[in-house]
């Protein structure tokens, strides 16, 4: 049968292969780019650290830019919405003193992450 | 031949396919781990590789609308080459007058550098209206003379006994060559699809020419846009290196069978 040999033949199964995998990664990024960005951070004797300020930054090709900056809370979690970017730089601020950066490159734009480790704050 | 011929042979090959391999293996490599060439200590294999750059080459560059204007274009090229140059080759199968005249003039024109007829090119295009346009990037690459060659030969091996079979019945010559020909010369159509597709996506400098706008860019001109504004990313340059190759040697590793028989069916009469 004709359309069965188109369909079996090695150009139309490697596209189909193709475009499935790509139709699935698009139903997979559709499902998890709400951009939600969720962490903690700790100090240097593995405390929570509470009332840290956390610093979203976007790294462009000349320099790196704050966009958006939120507060610890009393387990040390912070939390961005919306964050946009497809990757991460962050920076802990507390008592005058700020880390250096951590860089979480991400899958996709606006990725939902969750950081499994935390952030050490001992600059 | 002899056991030490193969084994000296299969030496051979392996180490000429290591040397034709390895700059390949380096820009994947690269693409993975974002070491240069100038990292020391150097290291054959890779550290830590990851598909973050990729990910960085995609969304630094509008990859999606480069990709789509050379998918445009090679489609155009590929589609326009398999008709056109079929067409041409078959018609030089035929006894005309001043037929080795025109095999001549096609055979000479085969000499003459791209390079050479940028000019006139340039002109003629603008004067019709397609400059900055993808069907102005594809024209030069609309018909290739060595395809010509490769249908003609390919036709020629097409017993003639069958065409005239096919006249007796009633066909017309249009019918001869889309019904009879072309379903009997399949490796050719797969050659001429895939040398016409890979000249089309690696085509660079005729593209560099035609097109001001970046919105028809195609994905040759994005590489060295890519270069010149983001030179420092080497990771991603090379990521970007390797999404710009790959489809070339998808098509090529895909029909490389009927490539291969396509250049050499044509060899002998029969």
């Amino acid at each position: 049968m004709a359309w069965r040999a188109i369909l079996l033949n090695r150009f139309s199964s490697t596209a189909a292969a193709i475009l499935t995998v790509v139709l699935a990664w698009n139903v997979y990024v559709s499902m998890n780019n709400g951009g939600s960005l969720r962490g903690y951070v700790i100090d240097g004797i593995g405390e929570p650290l509470t009332g840290a300020t956390v610093t979203l930054l976007r790294k462009t090709v000349l320099s790196v830019e704050p966009i958006d900056e939120t507060i610890t809370d009393a387990s040390g979690a912070f939390a961005f919405e919306n964050h946009g970017e497809y990757a991460l730089v962050l920076t802990v601020s507390a008592d005058g003193l700020t880390s250096p950066r951590t860089v979480l490159p991400l899958w996709f734009r606006n990725q939902d992450v969750v950081i499994d480790h935390p952030i050490i704050f001992d600059p | 031949m002899s056991l030490y011929h193969r084994i000296t042979s299969h030496v051979l090959l392996i180490l000429i396919s290591i040397v034709m391999l390895a700059p390949i293996y380096w820009v994947v490599k690269t693409s993975l781990t974002g070491d240069n060439i100038f990292t020391y200590p150097p290291s054959l294999l890779t550290n830590k590789p990851h598909l973050f750059f990729y990910v960085e080459a995609w969304y630094m560059v509008d990859f999606v609308r480069l990709f789509f204007n050379s998918v445009v274009v090679a489609t155009i090229v590929v589609v326009a080459n398999v008709f056109l140059n079929a067409m041409a080759g078959y018609a030089l199968t035929k006894q005309f007058p001043a037929k080795k005249i025109v095999m001549s003039f096609l055979l000479m024109s085969m000499m003459i550098p791209f390079h050479a007829t940028i000019i006139p090119a340039y002109l003629l295009t603008a004067e019709i209206g397609l400059m900055n346009t993808k069907l102005g990037i594809a024209l030069p690459s609309l018909s290739h003379i060595v395809c010509i060659l490769l249908f003609k030969s390919n036709f020629e091996a097409v017993p003639s006994s069958l065409v005239q079979a096919a006249r007796i019945d009633g066909l017309s010559e249009w019918q001869i060559l889309t019904r009879i020909m072309m379903p009997l010369s399949k490796p050719a159509v797969a050659t001429n699809i895939i040398l016409s597709f890979i000249w089309s996506w690696n085509e660079f400098l005729w593209p560099l020419i035609v097109v001001r706008s970046p919105d028809q860019q195609t994905l040759p001109l994005g590489l060295v846009s890519f270069l010149g504004s983001f030179a420092d990313t080497t990771g991603a340059l090379y990521a970007f290196c390797v999404l710009v190759i790959l489809p070339g040697m998808l098509v090529f590793l895909l029909a490389q069978r009927d490539f291969i028989r396509g250049l050499t069916s044509g060899a002998t009469k029969g």
